[in-house]
């Protein structure tokens, strides 16, 4: 990956990746995936050569070290990894030494040994005498933070102790924000804070602006464009010591500044190997890194190797009454109509046989059901049956009638109302004339709906998923889960909207759930991060689906 | 190289009984056709998309109907209207704003959503022949949008020239060869081929495609990863460049003539330099550069002077095609050239005879390039 951003680094004067021996480029058929192969070769060759340095004997390895002490090594950072090259500036040559040490790979085409960036720390551990010009700059202490909470003092105090590398896990509204500016006035080193969105990045640019004010031209740096912290992404391509960038800026940015940062900070980490690629982080320096979330994934092993492991964690009800909101969950059991019950039963019955008949062949799995229903008709019906028995459950009559009740009895209250899907958010947007927020919807017309919600013009919004990560959503005081999955982590994102503190607050979770129905199960399976107190409250007499409990959606 | 798969007459009867369910679904939101059509399985999932596409590209109207939905959903939701007096004043406020029907306010809500907006054929049932002309042109136009190049042969020189220059039109990079014979190949650069701007570069290149229509004889040549969601998708996967073909007899609609629009960058520049007192032709003769054909759009005579100046627009380029193509133009003899490169679509290396312009080209500047 490395290798590609190489290339695109070193064209990106020229628009047009051309051929040399056919400067026309108007027209090179053979260049394009020529040189998706050489990459991928180049790529593969990297990788498994580290695999065979990381093998490499101690006694190799110890050989290597005094080698290179004596010979006299310096290390620069040049496009997101580490240049390891003799100080005198002689070439580097590929059968020297630094093959012992691991993680080194010779770079056929400039010629030098390269390390990836986010091994420095180590690096330098292990050489000792190496010229290093790879230095952050440090922060000037001038911070305003507001004092720490217990729990914000207790996870920077374990983030610090475990060699200032790991993931805080605390639930939305809690103040992770603070906790990574308070680990960056305590390093006072430089640093790159990660978001997934470019409200995010405004969000974390105006709290950062605020508590690390430098007035830039005279203009006070908190209320001004002109602000102290730097922001990659959302069009602006403004560079300082604490710089806000997307993920999707910093996979461009980070060959190029990677060794600006002492410290780098993950905001919502679970994304980290997917939404925000490993590489990113591999190509910075930082050896202080600090990842937050309020949903840690279940097998986070990329998220371990980049940023560190979990070093602190609190579920929703431990902090319930201190650093959140009190709340209270209430759950509303639905029945179905006479009509939807019969409806259900033959829906559920026609997707079930058929996916018992596959499961009785042996052929597990979802994705497989779903790619042999397409080829039978039988398999087609079973599918629209699925998503027919969904579509109920997702807005049955009960359902419409009881988020009536609740809306009227929370007339005036801000309320978020959750959906399984955009048709209902729809559906329900429809018929109670209230505003939908949706990924269909644009986002100029999204933040002026956010705007009339926060000045109380209106006062119910209706999503699906956008509403659940990444959108700065005024503070709510009710939520109304109409419909949703199994997922845990949506679901605590989802609460954890209601319950930013505020003085005598006490936030309101209904959730709606349709009685004898594979509903139930997903309730009773997103409530496990909930915490310990959040067992399955009253739902009436759940029937557990085997199905459905068996991976099955 | 494969050929394309594309729809033709033996494809006629399911697209004709996908257009009755079409007509059958009108007025219910578009995801209940989708997924009625996926029940019905008349064709391959990916065939049955395309039809759907083509559908929604003929009835057309995008942006207006998201104006509509807007300000309608601006004046119409609001706080919850939980019961039915409520509701209706709240539309009939609304109604008498907009000067719109209460009952059509509901089914303009969100009429800029893709799956909820209803299904409407505002122009009646359309033909089957119409509806599969465009679904062959989508095809074409999505694989052409992730080529690496383009190769267009035609067999008749002169009446090629009018897709050569809409190819310059469009800004991209082309190359244009001539053959013994009396056909003509034109070579043109695939966005994938390009690190910048890869999906407007895609759509210019794309807009070529419909063009084909005028021609009788002719051979599209699609190299790259047509992963297009065509049922052998797993075979184009697993070559990581193939290329695709595409041959008459194949249904594509007519060529739509343009009404009147916006004047060229070089029709303005025309305009500018004839004020100025130069004498300009407009789309002089192509000049051969040994197999080369090199298409100026204005061959320019400043006042006094004796041998014209030749100005070409370029959109797309690099400083390899800039310099090749000014290499070209003197090797042909040409001793006065000046390539116009629109600066919006990629940094331009300043050389002498490459003029960088935004929007409209400065008749002075020119002549002062001209003369450098």
């Amino acid at each position: 990956v490395n290798r590609v951003r190489e290339i695109q680094h070193v064209d990106e004067a020229s628009a047009c990746r051309t051929d040399r021996d056919n400067p026309t480029g108007a027209s090179a058929p053979s260049i394009g995936p020529v040189d998706h192969i050489k990459i991928v070769v180049i790529f593969e060759r990297c990788a498994a050569k580290r695999a065979a340095a990381a093998r490499g004997s101690p006694r190799a390895r110890a050989r290597a070290r005094r080698l290179l002490a004596r010979r006299g090594m310096r290390i620069r950072f040049d496009r997101g990894t580490l240049v390891l090259e003799p100080r005198d500036g002689t070439h580097a040559n590929a059968s020297a030494e630094p093959a012992a040490i691991e993680g080194a790979v010779w770079d056929v085409q400039s010629r030098a040994w390269r390390v990836p960036a986010e091994r420095h720390a180590e690096l330098i551990a292990r050489l000792g005498d190496v010229d290093d010009e790879v230095r952050p700059c440090r922060l000037a202490d001038r911070w305003i933070l507001p004092p720490l909470r217990w729990y914000q003092e207790a996870a920077l105090a374990a983030w610090l102790a475990a060699d200032r590398r790991g993931v805080v896990a605390l639930p939305t509204g809690a103040g992770k924000t603070l906790v990574a500016m308070a680990a960056i006035a305590r390093l006072g080193v430089a640093a790159l804070i990660l978001v997934p969105t470019r409200v995010l990045l405004d969000q974390w640019a105006r709290a950062l602006a605020a508590a690390w004010p430098l007035p830039i031209d005279g203009r006070d740096a908190s209320t001004s464009r002109a602000s102290s912290i730097g922001r990659l992404g959302d069009g602006e391509h403004q560079l300082a010591p604490i710089t806000v960038a997307t993920y999707a800026s910093a996979v461009g940015w980070a060959p190029r500044i990677g060794d600006r940062f002492g410290l780098v900070i993950v905001d919502e980490a679970h994304h980290v190997g997917a939404w925000c690629p490993g590489e990113v982080l591999e190509m910075l320096v930082a050896p202080f890194r600090l990842g937050l979330t309020a949903t840690p994934p279940d097998a986070p092993r990329e998220l371990a190797a980049r940023v560190g492991p979990v070093v602190y964690a609190l579920a929703i009800d431990e902090l319930v009454g201190d650093g959140l909101a009190a709340y209270r969950l209430e759950t509303v059991p639905i029945a179905l109509e006479r009509e939807e019950r019969e409806r259900y039963r033959t829906l559920r019955a026609r997707f079930a046989g058929a996916y018992a008949e596959q499961a009785r062949r042996g052929e597990l799995g979802w994705r497989r059901f779903v790619r042999q229903a397409a080829r039978s008709a039988r398999g087609r019906a079973a599918l629209y049956a699925w998503r027919g028995y969904r579509a109920l459950l997702a807005y049955p009559a009960g359902k419409r009638e009881a988020l009536r009740e609740l809306l009227r009895r929370h007339a005036g209250q801000r309320t978020l109302v959750f959906t399984a899907d955009n048709a209902t958010a729809y559906a329900i947007a429809r018929e109670l004339l209230v505003v939908p927020i949706t990924h269909e919807i644009r986002k100029a017309e999204r933040a002026a709906v956010i705007e009339r919600f926060r000045a109380g013009e209106l006062s119910v919004l209706v999503s699906s998923q956008v509403l659940d990560e990444g959108l700065d959503v005024p503070d709510a005081d009710v939520a109304i889960i109409v419909g949703g999955t199994s997922s845990s982590r949506r679901h605590v994102q989802r609460i954890g909207r209601v319950l930013r503190p505020r003085d005598g607050k006490r936030a309101v979770i209904y959730e709606l759930v349709v009685l004898e129905s594979t509903e139930a199960d997903y309730v009773q399976r997103r409530r496990a991060r909930l915490g310990p107190d959040a067992a399955p409250t009253s739902v009436g007499p759940v029937a557990r689906d085997q199905t459905a409990a068996g991976g099955a959606p | 190289v494969t050929e394309l798969s594309l729809l033709d007459e033996t494809d006629r009867p399911w697209v004709a009984a996908l257009l009755d369910l079409v007509e059958h679904s009108l007025g219910v939101p578009w995801r209940v056709l989708l997924e009625r059509v996926e029940l019905a399985a008349l064709a391959p999932a990916s065939r049955t998309n395309l039809v759907l596409a083509a559908l929604r590209r003929l009835t057309g109207g995008g942006a207006a109907r998201g104006r509509v939905a807007r300000r309608v959903r601006a004046l119409v939701l609001g706080h919850p209207a939980l019961d039915a007096a409520a509701r209706a004043t709240r539309l009939e406020a609304a109604s008498a704003a907009l000067g719109i029907a209460a009952e059509d306010l509901e089914t303009l809500l969100w009429a800029d959503i893709a799956r909820e907006r209803p299904v409407t054929l505002p122009g009646g049932r359309p033909a089957e022949l119409a509806v599969m002309a465009l679904a062959n042109l989508e095809r074409i136009e999505r694989c052409v949008r992730r080529a690496h190049g383009v190769r267009i042969w035609l067999r008749e020189q002169e009446a090629s020239h009018g897709l050569v220059r809409a190819a310059s039109r469009h800004g991209v990079i082309a190359k244009v060869l001539r053959e013994d014979a009396g056909g003509l190949t034109l070579e043109l650069a695939g966005p994938l081929s390009l690190f910048h701007a890869t999906t407007v570069y895609g759509r210019a290149l794309a807009a070529l495609v419909g063009l084909l229509a005028d021609h009788a004889d002719f051979e599209l040549v699609i190299a790259g990863d047509p992963a297009d969601r065509e049922p052998d998708k797993s075979r184009a996967r697993s070559s990581a460049s193939r290329e695709l073909r595409v041959t008459p007899p194949v249904i594509l609609p007519p060529v739509r003539v343009r009404g009147r629009r916006a004047p060229s960058p070089a029709e303005r520049l025309a305009h500018d330099l004839e004020a100025r007192g130069w004498s300009v032709l407009r789309a002089p003769e192509p000049i051969a550069s040994g197999q080369t054909l090199l298409f100026p759009d204005l061959a320019a005579l400043p006042p006094g002077a004796r041998e014209p100046v030749l100005v070409e627009l370029i959109g797309f380029s690099t400083a390899d095609y800039l310099a090749h193509r000014l290499a070209s133009y003197h090797a042909a003899g040409a001793g006065r050239v000046v390539l116009c490169v629109d600066e919006r679509r990629g940094s331009v290396a300043i050389a002498p005879g490459v003029l960088p312009f935004t929007r409209r080209v400065d008749p002075d500047q020119l002549a002062a390039a001209s003369r450098r």
